[in-house]
């Protein structure tokens, strides 16, 4: 089926089985490599993304109900504070789960508290299996701080 | 804490790095494997007519379809111990593959594998190590022992072992069981093989020995071994040595007959029961006493649960020699056997054989303290190694007799006295309250490990200054996801020549450059192939300030000497709740030695990573079969790794000198910081609750068990 | 990509979900698919019927029942205040349990109901819970535990007696790993001197434990927890045995009765 949505700026339209799932969608047919799969059952949430700016684990997501939507993957948020704030403190490995994290933080909304136990709070569903999560959620922390203090 | 993040981690954080499971090659097509649905069966037919229907298919390859000989393995000290089938007439465990089936896509390959019509003589199984070592027991193999080394044990001993123990006032003796463990890296496990030049391949996978897997693979399929390249993808999503899953070879065959790039990607559930896990373990300690708690003597038997292969295994099993090297006394003596059972196959995993033996010494050590009222940190300040002293876990074994023989290697540098100062000092701090009706504990253990695996060690590298005035390292070692090697390599020679790392091209682990690399195993790259970078940075500097023209290129190949140990002490307090058994840990504090410590950032990353492995080891992950051997575990979600809600904050102190054996100064720091974390968790439940916990993992109905009996 | 044939529908109405479902072979309806499209399922469908536009997401009263509609999801139940009354609170919690994961804002009460071991059935139970089902012989009323739906049968809604306003509820569920199975789930409402307790997990189907019930006599809170310990038929398997299920149903139990009773009743004896 025909499938259309606004993937990170960009207008993107690609034919899509009418079954699939979000991450399957963008990253088959929109070819974005910004949406990871690790696990394929919701648990992870390496293929976080943003569907009209709530997040979704892509992974088990319909595709066509994201369809003419707005959607935000980790490209989107690239080399912004979150993401540098990740990388400063130490939070990237392996990375496959990075993209994930990155949208997640992305996603938070004002109630969550940029503290260690708020973004414990708030991570709960994206795993990381290389960190032990000391660096992501420090970077998290501090990441959110810079986002709500407007930085670039 | 200084240092600095990898080099790519912007781009992995902005999604634009690269995996394996990312490539897309033109002419691709997909393969999905066949695999037993019984734990053991007899394959009695396999018809892929209808499979072959299907739209989209392209082959089906089964066991007919293979070379008549298995694939070869690593060899055990010169010994081919680790031969086994890649598709199976026997299929000897859950998930175990018969068939391939290759399509266009991977969707219409996994749809025709359900058409492929296999008929099975169901066999008995036998899952659990100690039901494989009962009399009677199921045989795993049709007509082999479950015992599976030829010369049964791997046994060393020194000292006056009967003497000692039948002399001494106090002997203890205890047994420990630990689970088998996926490593469970994020990145789905897959591999992709397209066509080489002369009639050869082009393997892409994310091994951590490139160099091993071609020349297994050019030997399996007859080829010469340059015909077949070996390129290691610059980004895995995390490898733990679990990525040796034959996977490779599967698409290796199926490219020659398709001649088309061939790509496997396994799907999680399969990834479960196909990837390599951590054996699962029986280890009894015994140790001999004075009358003041002094270890005279000491013996350690252990018992791995090798899987449906040996796999690596002799290697692993070996490597519970660790903790009982870590202890100085008269007499010791080490037995230890691999079993076969038809559960998933057990190898190299993030620890390799050392984390199920340091639970196994370091509770019993908790356990003896206890009895003579002795505090457990004295006690091991008395007995642990020092500088200087011989670590009797380096040596070769005599394949015939399968006797351990030493090599006699000293400990170059040991930092544990001030790890245990850190970690007395941790624990002397006031824990605060638990939650109410919960109780709260305190325990402490220690780890030894290794820099790299004590043999046939080798690194080359090149350090290439351009023309243009660009400076390229180029190394054999491959990066195994996130360990940093590429980054620590441009460190080091950055460091030699006076550049910013940023300003290094690394390239790593592709077999066309002829960098021979024995591979990242055993924590061993930043100082293997590391000091191998630092030498060729100073053999082109030299070069450059003797007047050589640019381009200079600088080829240096490097062994080691020794396998410089690094050294963890763990602190733990941990909450238990005593009416549900359930716990959980409220600190956790590795003071570290693993000589200088070149990037702190990363290195601490590397500690607490594997901390965080230690303690889903510890609490909760497993994986569940029922009596008929099929898998419980659905996912990821039943299985427990652990989340960002079941860790503390994990505190890592570095306490090491700089490594003589090396002028980089550096120790291995990939696994050490997994070793001490269970055993520490485990003494501080018995320090809380007054029961002891012998089983991993300590979930809520084991420590309940521990309580109740 | 070649272009594929529609396999993606949204339909408007019920009746409309029902007519696709008679007349699409291989097609099951999707409230927040995560089960559906995820691995963690049986397989997916090869046609989707999603009814997040069916307008089965309402929450309201018919006649003396509340009416949960099938495609409410977790979040919502969580956030609507017809929900908040002390008395529905065993839902509340079973419904907590989804956050802060996001597939709490996708995961559907209809999808919960027909995985059979959902965490939500044991509360439901308390509520002399029944669904309200539409298919192509149309409308009738299932128990939920076990449902059983007829080929072509969607789940419209949920519908259930909150008891009176003086109503406490609660439940409580172990899990082996944080976001594994529940080993046991029990759920209990007190209601002046009434009692209803009802688990899963520990037994398949979910039950009541209707023996038991009834007015509250004059034993312990241990004494209860003992008597429903007892008499519940666990299951014994790798993730757990049987004798830890049943010790911890009377765990459960004791925390459950402590929290919810009165204090006159509590400190009975
Ligand atoms: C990370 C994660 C955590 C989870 N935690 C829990 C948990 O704690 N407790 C728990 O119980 N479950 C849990 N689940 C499982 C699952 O998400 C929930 O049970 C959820 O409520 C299922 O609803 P759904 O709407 O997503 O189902 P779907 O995937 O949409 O559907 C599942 C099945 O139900 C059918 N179905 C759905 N709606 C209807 C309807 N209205 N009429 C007829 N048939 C219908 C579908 O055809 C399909 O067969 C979890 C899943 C994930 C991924
Ligand atoms: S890949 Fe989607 S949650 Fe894991
Ligand atoms: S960095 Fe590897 S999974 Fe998080």
């Amino acid at each position: 089926m025909r499938w259309s949505a606004e993937v990170d700026g960009r207008l993107v339209e690609c034919d899509v089985p009418g079954n699939a799932s979000l991450a399957e969608a963008l990253r088959g047919g929109a070819e974005n490599t910004a949406v990871k799969v690790a696990c394929g059952e919701g648990i992870c949430g390496a293929c976080s993304c943003l569907v009209a700016g709530e997040r979704v684990h892509g992974c088990i997501y319909p595709a066509f109900r994201a369809y003419g939507q707005v959607i935000q993957t980790a490209a989107s948020f690239a080399d912004g504070p979150v993401a540098r704030a990740l990388v400063e403190a130490g939070g990237v490995q392996c990375g496959f789960c990075t993209p994930g994290m990155v949208v997640a933080v992305h996603s938070l909304s004002t109630d969550v508290p940029a503290t260690e136990a708020g973004i414990r709070h708030a991570l709960a569903g994206n795993l990381c299996r290389c960190t032990g999560y000391a660096g992501l959620v420090a970077g998290a922390v501090a990441g959110l701080q810079r986002l709500r203090a407007g930085e670039p | 804490m200084s240092g600095m993040p990898l080099l790519d981690a912007a781009d992995k954080a902005a999604g634009r790095a690269k995996y394996l499971t990312d490539f897309h090659l033109p002419g691709m097509c997909h393969g999905v494997l066949v695999r037993s649905p019984h734990a053991h069966a007899l394959l009695e037919g396999l018809d892929p007519a209808l499979a072959l229907a299907m739209p989209g298919v392209l082959a089906v390859l089964g066991p007919d379809d293979c070379p008549p000989h298995d694939l070869p393995g690593e060899a055990f000290y010169g010994r081919n111990l680790m031969t086994r089938p890649l598709l199976w007439r026997e299929p000897a465990w859950l998930g175990c593959p018969v068939a391939v089936v290759l399509a266009e896509t991977a969707d219409q390959a996994r749809a025709a594998v359900a058409k492929v019509q296999v008929r099975y003589q169901v066999l008995p199984h036998v899952l659990d190590l100690e039901d494989a070592l009962a009399k009677g027991a199921v045989a795993a193999h049709l007509g082999r022992s479950n015992l599976a080394l030829p010369f049964g044990a791997i046994t060393y001993e020194s000292g006056d072992l009967k003497g000692v123990f039948s002399s001494a006032p106090h002997t203890i003796e205890t047994t420990y069981h630990t689970s088998t463990v996926q490593a469970a890296a994020m990145e789905p496990y897959a591999c992709l093989v397209e066509p080489g030049a002369d009639g050869g391949l082009i393997v892409h996978k994310g091994t951590p020995a490139p160099y091993e897997l071609r020349h297994q693979m050019a030997h399996w399929l007859g080829l010469r071994p340059e015909q077949v390249r070996v390129v290691v993808p610059a980004q895995i999503g995390g490898g733990f040595g679990s990525r040796m899953d034959d996977l490779e070879y599967v698409a290796a065959l199926a490219c020659r007959k398709l001649q088309r790039p061939v790509r496997l990607e396994l799907e999680r559930s399969e990834g479960l029961v196909a990837g390599r896990v951590r054996h699962g373990a029986r280890i009894r300690v015994r140790s001999a006493m004075d009358d003041d708690g002094n270890l005279l003597a000491r013996e350690i038997e252990a018992d791995y649960n090798a899987g449906a292969h040996l796999d690596l295994g002799p290697y692993v099993v070996l490597r519970a020699l660790r903790p009982l090297a870590l202890y100085r006394c008269q007499a010791v003596r080490f037995s230890g056997r691999l079993v076969t059972t038809n559960a998933p196959v057990a190898s190299a995993t993030r620890g390799f054989g050392n984390p199920q033996a340091t639970f196994a010494v370091e509770s019993h050590n908790d356990e003896l303290c206890r009895r003579f009222g002795l505090d457990p940190i004295e006690w091991r300040r008395r007995h642990l190694l020092r500088s200087g002293d011989k670590n009797l876990s380096v040596g070769v074994v005599d394949t015939q007799t399968g006797q351990f023989v030493a090599k006699g290697a000293t400990i170059s540098s040991c930092a544990l006295d001030r790890c245990l100062d850190v970690v007395q000092g941790a624990l002397s701090e006031p824990v605060g309250a638990p939650l109410e009706g919960w109780i709260r504990g305190k325990g402490m253990a220690v780890a030894m490990h290794t820099t790299g695996k004590g043999r046939n060690e080798i690194s080359n590298a090149k350090v290439v200054l351009r023309a243009d005035g660009g400076v390229e390292v180029h190394s054999g070692a491959p990066d195994q996801g996130g360990t940093g090697v590429a980054t620590s390599l441009a460190m080091i020679a950055g460091e030699v020549l006076g550049l910013p790392p940023q300003q290094i091209r690394v390239v790593l682990a592709d077999t066309a450059a002829e960098l021979a690399d024995s591979g990242a195993h055993a924590s061993g790259r930043t100082y293997i192939a590391g000091e191998t970078v630092r030498q060729a940075a100073e053999k082109a500097k030299q070069l450059r300030a003797d007047g050589a023209p640019l381009p200079i290129d600088a080829h240096v190949a490097w062994s080691p000497q020794t396998n410089a140990p690094p050294f963890a002490a763990c602190a733990a307090v941990v909450d238990v709740d005593p009416q549900t058994g359930q716990s959980r840990v409220v600190r956790l504090l590795q003071a570290i030695d693993i000589g200088r410590v070149l990037n702190p950032l990363m290195a601490k990353g590397q500690i607490q990573g594997a901390a965080a492995q230690g303690l889903g080891f510890a609490l909760m992950e497993r994986l569940d079969f029922t009596a008929h051997g099929k898998l419980l575990t659905r996912g990821l979600l039943d299985y427990g790794v652990p989340r960002t809600l079941d860790l503390p904050d994990l505190e890592v102190v570095f306490c090491g000198e700089p490594e003589p054996s090396v002028p980089l100064g550096v120790k291995g720091a990939g696994e050490i910081g997994l070793m001490a974390v269970a055993p520490a968790i485990a003494n501080a439940i018995a320090d809380a609750t007054g029961a002891r916990v012998r089983r991993l993992p300590m979930d809520g109905e084991t420590v309940w068990r521990a309580l109740n009996s | 990509m070649p272009s594929q044939a529609a396999n993606y529908y949204r339909p408007q109405t019920p009746e409309m979900a029902v007519e696709l479902l008679a007349n699409l072979q291989g097609a099951a309806v999707i409230g927040g698919a995560t089960l559906a499209l995820g691995k963690l399922g049986g397989g997916r469908p090869s046609h989707l019927i999603d009814l997040c536009d069916a307008g089965l997401d309402r929450i309201g009263w018919r006649g003396h029942h509340l009416s949960i509609g099938a495609t409410t999801t977790m979040r919502d139940l969580r956030r609507h205040p017809e929900l908040s009354a002390p008395g529905l609170a065993a839902i509340m919690a079973m419904a907590g349990h989804f956050e802060p994961l996001p597939v709490a804002a996708q995961a559907t009460l209809g999808g919960n109901l027909c995985t059979g071991v959902g965490s939500l059935v044991a509360p439901l139970l308390l509520y002399e819970a029944h669904a309200v089902l539409l298919g192509p012989d149309g409308e009738r009323h299932a128990p939920i535990a076990p449902l059983r739906l007829h080929p072509g049968e969607i789940i419209l809604s949920v519908e259930l007696e909150p008891g009176s306003p003086m109503a406490r509820s609660g439940c409580q569920s172990l899990r082996r790993t944080p976001v594994g199975p529940a080993l046991v789930t029990l759920a209990a409402l007190v209601d002046g001197d009434q009692l209803r307790l009802a688990v899963s997990g520990i037994e398949a189907p979910a039950r009541r434990l209707r023996d038991l019930e009834g007015r509250w006599d004059r034993r312990s809170v241990a004494q209860w927890a003992e008597s429903i310990a007892h008499v519940v038929r666990p299951i014994d398997d790798a993730r757990g045995s049987a004798d830890y299920r049943r010790a911890m149903v009377g765990v459960l139990a004791e925390r459950l009765l402590k929290e919810l009773l009165p204090t006159e009743l509590r400190e009975v004896h």
